[in-house]
């Protein structure tokens, strides 16, 4: 942890040629390769579980898309905590998104996706972090969400509404 | 940052060393502008492949993209960090002038010009120093061609430290989805304007076909005869500078000084012939 905060502090001081052994000739190394292979694995186990659950309609992993949304968006989060370091100026991560295209390049279009998923994995995000907070109330607590038509006793029997109108249980 | 001048050992006994400027080579089709994702490598009409600072983001890909090693990058700075690399003196060029390094090179080693023209001129100077160069314009196709051209003393390119084995398709072609229609340049048919000519007729397909052809024959015979006539004009001039330049100072024929009678060296083992 110590040693990690003094290489912080040693990159952004003294640039990357203190703390790594790039080169012209080696211009990316085990940090940015290494990290964005774990982080961008992180988020495919997020994105799988919550495909399988909500489009495909597998219900057993409901119970594992919470956390695996979670580890998600940590991973893609990290990921760009990693670019913070190895890029050279990383206020201008967004350059390419919002100031000046590159759109010859792959690598334009690996950051719009890095952009764009992580903006999808907070949202994902999003609601424990409410509940967590106080500001929403969890899923079962909240109204419409079971179907009291089938446990009233005087109401004649209501059909079941399709799934698609129901409200999503998160 | 590379060594920007390079020597090879020379194979050849009692010749000095060869010296090579290595810059960036400013790619018709530059691999590092087509990598960039903020578009901050630029091919100007000046032909020099410019940097803007006031976007990178530093993430150096462009140094991984060019195929001859040219960007360079400051590691030691923290929060200002730029890609390094020739620009051709870009300010320069707009104001008219030379490249620094051209106007500086005392024994005229650089020239500047149209790339048409500079072909023309290399080729011109490897044909009128038979088995002095190699016979190879380097930059002329490699990469999808460069604005920077080479011409190397013999025996190779390789030991200068140049690849050899680089192609002729750009960067970008290499990994683009559709192929590039600009890139069958050197086939396409051009009218004398340079555009491919084009004639209507009321009257029978067959007609307007044979008579566009026709057309399009007399332009490209006429194309090649002007190219044909510019060549020989430069070469006639090259030779002539040429001439001028290893004229004899004296009027007395030059004969070569005496040698003492030597016996062939046989080559000893574990030696290079």
């Amino acid at each position: 942890m110590v040693a990690g905060l003094v290489i912080t502090v040693m990159r952004f001081t003294m640039g990357l040629g203190s703390v790594t052994n790039l080169s012209a000739n080696n211009p990316w190394g085990l940090w940015i390769s290494f990290d964005l292979l774990c982080g961008v694995a992180l988020a495919a186990g997020g994105y799988t579980t919550s495909t399988a659950c909500y489009i495909f309609g597998y219900k057993r992993f409901h119970g594992a898309v919470r956390p695996a949304i979670l580890t998600a968006f940590l991973g893609y989060a990290l990921v760009v905590l990693a670019l913070h370091y190895d890029v050279g100026r990383p206020w201008r991560l967004v350059y390419p998104i919002f100031y000046q295209q590159g759109t010859t390049s792959v690598l334009f279009e690996v950051g719009l996706c890095v952009f764009i998923y992580l903006t999808v994995l907070f949202l994902e995000f999003l609601p424990a972090a409410l509940e967590w907070w106080g500001r929403v109330r969890p899923a079962a607590q909240r109204p419409g969400q079971v179907d009291h038509g089938a446990d009233h006793p005087r109401r004649h029997p209501v059909h079941p509404a399709p799934k698609f109108a129901r409200r999503p249980s998160i | 940052m590379p060594i920007p001048w390079s020597t090879s050992t020379s194979r050849r006994r009692g010749q000095p060393p060869v010296f090579r400027k290595i810059q960036c080579n400013h790619c018709l089709e530059p691999a590092c502008a087509s990598a960039c994702f903020v578009h901050a490598l630029t091919k100007t009409e000046t032909g020099a492949v410019v940097y803007d600072p006031s976007v990178c983001v530093g993430c150096r890909y462009c140094m991984i993209a060019c195929p001859f090693n040219i960007p360079a990058y400051e590691y030691h700075k923290a929060l200002t960090p730029r890609i390094m690399k020739c620009t051709m003196c870009y300010p320069r060029l707009l104001e008219g002038k030379l490249p620094g390094c051209v106007e500086a090179c005392p024994k005229e080693a650089l020239v500047f010009g149209k790339r048409r023209e500079l072909v023309t001129i290399a080729w011109g100077r490897i044909g009128s120093h038979p088995g002095r160069y190699i016979e190879h314009v380097y930059g002329e196709r490699e990469m999808g061609g460069t604005s920077w051209l080479t011409i190397a003393p013999k025996p190779s390119f390789a030991a200068l430290g140049m690849d050899e084995h680089l192609g002729t398709t750009s960067a970008p072609e290499l990994t683009s989805g559709a192929p590039d229609r600009r890139a069958g340049r050197g086939r396409r048919v051009a009218g004398a304007a340079g555009r491919p000519v084009r004639r209507h007729q009321a009257s029978g397909k067959k007609v307007a076909a044979a008579e566009q052809q026709e057309a399009v024959a007399a332009a490209v015979a006429k194309t090649t005869a002007d190219a044909e006539a510019k060549l020989t004009e430069k070469l006639a001039k090259a030779e002539a500078e040429a001439a001028k330049r290893t004229a004899p100072r004296s009027k007395r024929p030059w004969r070569p000084p005496p040698r003492k009678p030597r016996t062939p060296r046989v080559p000893q083992t574990g030696e290079d012939a």
